[in-house]
């Protein structure tokens, strides 16, 4: 039997360095064996357990902390100056690309509202309130465009250094968690309290409403299926809906990776540069449209057809990759 | 003009504690019992890392237990302190009591 602990320590090895696994990881882990070995009773193994992975819990943000303080320590003033321009010119191109989004909008919503005045259930809202939960709606693409603008724009012609090139992956991953909670929950509940506040009354959800949960559960669970009647056809809708999430919250990772290939090439103009992120994004909506097409069509799996943008752009960018090695190899 | 005098060294509460707990104790202690000694003044998941703040100090001094308490785990941690880390407490001790507003009375 595998101690507890055991599988824990080897996950810590791989990121900690020797002195930090003598003095700090080993105790707990020790601890924690020392302590669930001694324990006489379930009850006792169970808290002695829930203690010891607490403690570990505590130590690994503390190691975290700790090595963050010293990772900005040893930062370069270069490194320093390229992190906060591509921080900097990632918020901008967010706005950027995130207002006129947004304010495409405006008159479809001034004209719904007006439309429905007259009815038996008048809406209450304003256009203020619905403009502000179309919001989120806005972000699953000004996201990744943005964040593969800033990057794109801020490295461009520089050589970036592991450091640097690690903690832009990090801001792609965390802008990819920010995205995970925005198509996953806030997008779809500010998508019906937009609905219900046109309609003036309540309104069942559809495909776009449901939660990531939601959905998973309609998916796994055949009696959540029954008992909402799911179709076939809308089995099919759900299953496309879930994977086109999950593609859209990988996005930023998958554009920023575009972008920091297409920085790479310090021949391009950083306009040409920007134009090319500009045009990827353009066609990564043009793809997404295919797919769903496609996939109501059952031309091709619901599965496939939401990834199809995602594994379009990585093909792009893996041949924007080649041809650059190739380029530089003749040259 | 006056030379600088190096810093002397600089104990926290928590480490001061720790000092007080290793002295008491004439035998060498491991983590989680100065954590039952303490009386919940110090948590078990952040005395490791003043434990390893106070060796990069050199107050303390740690080495593994010989054999692990149960055959097969790691081995646990033992702490001791240094000449220096009781003569640290022992200054330490005595400030408190100099500058302490009961003893002024």
């Amino acid at each position: 039997m595998i101690r507890p602990g055991t599988r824990l320590r080897t996950l810590a090895a791989r990121t900690c360095s020797e002195k930090t696994m003598a003095r700090l990881i080993d105790p707990v882990i020790a601890d924690l064996q020392a302590e669930y070995a001694s324990a006489i009773g379930m009850r006792r193994r169970w808290l002695a357990l829930f203690t010891g992975y607490i403690a570990f819990a505590k130590m690994s943000l503390w190691c975290g902390l700790l090595g963050l303080r010293e990772a900005r320590r040893n930062w370069s003033d270069e490194d320093r100056q390229g992190l906060l321009r591509t921080l900097w010119l990632t918020g901008c191109a967010i706005v950027i690309v995130s207002v006129p989004l947004w304010l495409l909008e405006l008159p479809t919503t001034r004209d719904l509202l007006e439309s429905m005045r007259d009815t038996e259930f008048p809406p209450s809202a304003t256009v203020q309130r619905l403009m502000i939960y179309l919001v989120p709606a806005i972000l699953p693409l000004s996201i990744p465009l943005g964040l593969a603008m800033g990057v794109a724009f801020g490295t461009h012609g520089r050589a970036l250094s592991p450091r640097l090139l690690g903690t832009i992956i990090l801001v792609a991953l965390a802008a990819s968690v920010v995205s995970v909670i925005n198509v996953g929950w806030l997008n779809p509940a500010t998508n019906q309290l937009y609905r219900e506040a046109i309609v003036g009354q309540y309104v069942p959800k559809g495909d776009h409403e449901f939660t990531l949960t939601e959905l998973n559960r309609c998916l796994v669970q055949p009696d959540a299926r029954a008992r909402l009647g799911v179709s076939s056809y809308r089995y099919r809708s759900f299953l496309f809906e879930l994977h086109q999430r999950l593609g859209l919250a990988i996005a930023p990772l998958t554009f920023c990776a575009f972008a920091l290939v297409l920085a790479s090439r310090r021949r391009a103009k950083r306009v040409a540069v920007v134009a090319a992120v500009c045009i990827a994004g353009l066609g990564y909506w043009l793809v997404r449209w295919l797919g769903n097409g496609l996939s109501l069509s059952e031309s091709v799996s619901p599965q496939l057809g939401a990834w199809m943008p995602q594994i379009a752009l990585l093909l792009t960018t893996i041949l924007v990759g080649i041809s650059r090695t190739f380029i530089r190899t003749r040259a | 003009m006056a030379r600088r005098l190096p810093h002397p060294p600089r104990l926290s509460t928590i480490e001061s504690l720790i000092l007080e707990l290793l002295i008491a104790n004439e035998d060498a202690m491991y983590g989680l019992q100065m954590v039952a000694a303490s009386r919940r003044r110090l948590k078990r998941g952040t005395i490791y890392v003043t434990l390893g703040r106070m060796e990069e100090k050199g107050f303390i001094t740690s080495r593994l237990e010989a054999a692990p308490a149960e055959a097969g785990g790691l081995p646990r941690r033992l702490y001791e302190p240094t000449a220096l880390g009781r003569r640290v407490q022992a200054a330490w001790t005595a400030a408190a009591q100099h500058f302490s507003p009961r003893f002024a009375q």
